[in-house]
């Protein structure tokens, strides 16, 4: 095996025709990190000498997230996870850092960089504020460059998005300066950064002012199946990543006429992740570098179930299945449960203050495990922001389920105030798996 | 251009002595003209109304169809914005299509569903729809990946 291992790294060598930095010399306990440019045009990643193709998920708590069970990604065939800011590397859990853990499990990380975003107030004509952030940034490599479990800096996520008032060569050129600043300290773990979804202005502008990039990745949801075809249209002749893709976007799915998305239901969830996952793995072979699937974890965002894989509890949600299945060929012994259908009479319709009405779930375990059912009425969220900002929870309504909470059915009366509302279900198999859909309605004078 | 014109004009003509009459099935096609029913589809999908927003989308086709497909079979490329318009008939049938497979999609008619994205992908390839945000997308490209979904849904059970 290890010889064959060998035998496949010698020819890949041998066929290269230029090796990307970082480079092979031999410095610091580390790991090794490495796209080798074939003589086709094509890309290899090589770690430790070693072929490797990215299996990978975001994660990591804080700024609004809730980091999933790290074990339960290596059980199911994942290799990598990826964060967005060097503080939740070094967040303990059971006195360990998010590094070391991973480490203890196989998995290599795609280290966050967070680089500040105009829209959040930071003057990228202010010196001093690029001093600082230059300063952040080179102490953060120092520290972790040299631990085993390091995959990639993931310098920057989506800073380029957003931001009407700013030109993209500003920051293409502070992007490049900082990627040559880690090249320098870390000659040994590739430089990825991350872009909005892409297009040709913006390949165009990294192409021509970013030249330290390793490696492109790309954040696509709804067109993630059809990134890596899209980017050869768009003059990108590199290597690239989908460092984040799942479900529809919620700017992109169909919503009410009240404006609330609509939230598909978690089968189409699990298999739109899947055929995500697959299509770039098998339409892009060589250009790829892998995938990170978006979130191993809980987030709100437009709902408190659209991204998150896991329940805040930690329940696995189907598409955690789902990608167990991509990434190993295989389902998991214990399969979360399959909803195949929530109805209500209110779904999507406008209807009075205290009207009463009911909601049911039609939903199947598997291994046929006993379900209980947890119903919720809530608001819909009013604190909707862009590019992934942290969201507050909308309101619950505890009092407007009148009977049968816990089964099935409930019936419910709609709340008192007027305004976009949805009613939430969860099934729990008490084996660590659940599911979860939501119904929106509206309720007006 | 002058004959695009004279054509929207005659079909806007045409849609007039169409207008207002609820179909024997009860739905308001409004003035029956393809941009109408495209956005009646897109609507009726939003509210939850699937069954509906298929039927749209069959009107659609039944209307205008047999123009979307001239109009496929004269272009070598996906027209450029400045004259996007002038493929009307492409762009809403192309439109309807996917809407038609999204809400079959819904009702979890998967087979008919996927004949739907196929037409896209096979036959109406250069249509465009504007979104109100900003852009025009290709439901083509967008119905790739669902075909994909659609058929791995045949062979796993999600």
């Amino acid at each position: 095996m290890k010889r064959k291992a060998i035998g496949v790294v010698i020819a890949l060598l041998l066929g290269s025709c230029a090796a990307s930095v970082p480079g092979d010399q031999d410095a610091g306990p580390g790991s090794r990190v490495q796209v080798v440019k074939q003589s086709d045009g094509t890309f290899t990643l090589l770690r430790n000498g070693e072929p490797y193709w990215v299996k990978g998920a975001g994660t990591g708590g804080g700024q609004g997230l809730g980091g999933g069970d790290l074990e339960l990604l290596a059980a199911s065939g994942g290799n990598s996870i990826r964060t967005w800011s060097i503080e939740q590397l070094e967040q303990l859990v059971d006195g360990k850092s998010l590094l070391d853990r991973a480490h203890e499990l196989g998995i290599s990380v795609t280290a966050g960089l967070w680089v500040q975003h105009v829209r959040h107030g930071f003057d990228y004509s202010d010196r001093a504020s690029i001093a600082r952030q230059r300063a952040r940034l080179r102490d953060a490599v120092l520290k972790h460059k040299d631990h085993p479990a390091l995959l990639f800096w993931g310098l920057g996520n989506e800073m380029e998005a957003f931001e009407p008032n700013v030109e993209g060569e500003v920051i293409w050129r502070e992007l490049n300066h900082l990627a040559g600043i880690i090249k320098e300290l870390d000659p040994h773990h590739p430089v990825v950064t991350v872009v909005a979804g892409a297009d040709s202005e913006k390949i165009a502008g990294i192409v021509k002012h970013y030249p330290n990039m390793d490696i492109l990745g790309v954040n696509a949801y709804g067109s993630a199946p059809l990134v890596g075809q899209n980017l050869v249209g768009m003059g990108w002749t590199g290597p690239y990543l989908l460092t984040e893709f799942g479900v529809t976007g919620t700017w992109e799915a169909p919503a009410t006429p009240w404006g609330a998305p609509i939230e598909p239901d978690p089968s189409t969830k699990a298999a739109e992740t899947y055929t995500a996952y697959k299509m770039d793995r098998d339409n892009n072979v060589g250009r790829s570098l892998g995938s990170y699937v978006f979130f191993w974890g809980y987030k709100q965002e437009a709902t408190a179930t659209w991204f998150g894989m896991f329940l805040p509890s930690g329940e696995a949600l189907p598409r955690v299945d789902a990608m167990a299945y991509a990434w190993s060929g295989k389902w998991p012994e214990n399969r979360a449960p399959k909803l195949r259908e929530l109805a209500t009479p209110v779904a999507f319709k406008r209807v009075k203050p205290g009207s009463r009405s009911y909601a049911e779930a039609d939903c199947i375990d598997r291994e046929g495990d006993a379900l209980r059912f947890v119903w919720d009425i809530r608001a819909e969220s009013s604190d909707r922001r862009t590019g992934g900002d942290a969201e507050a929870v909308p309101p619950s309504f505890p009092d407007a389920i009148e009977e049968g909470q816990g089964t099935r059915r409930i019936e419910f009366r709609a709340p008192d105030r007027p305004g976009a509302y949805r009613v939430f279900v969860t099934a729990y198999d008490g084996q660590g798996g659940a599911v979860v859909h939501n119904l929106p309605f509206f309720v007006e004078d | 251009m002058r004959i695009t014109l004279a054509l929207l004009a005659l079909f806007s003509f045409a849609s007039l002595s169409l207008a207002a009459e609820p179909g024997p099935d009860g739905l308001d096609y409004g003035d029956h003209k393809s941009v109408t029913l495209q956005v009646k589809a897109w609507d009726a999908l939003g509210e939850g109304r699937y069954e509906d927003a298929v039927k749209y989308t069959e009107k659609c086709a039944e209307l205008y169809e047999a123009e979307a497909r001239k109009m496929q079979a004269s272009l070598s490329a996906k027209p450029s914005s400045d004259v996007v318009n002038e493929y009307w008939a492409l762009n809403d049938v192309g439109t309807c299509y996917f809407i038609r497979g999204e809400a079959l999609t819904k009702l979890k008619k998967n087979e008919q569903a996927l004949a739907a994205f196929e037409v896209l992908r096979d036959d109406l390839y250069y249509a465009q729809a504007w979104d109100p945000k900003g852009w025009y997308w290709a439901p083509a490209d967008a119905a790739y990946p669902k075909i994909e979904m659609l058929e791995a849904r045949t062979k796993a059970d999600f």
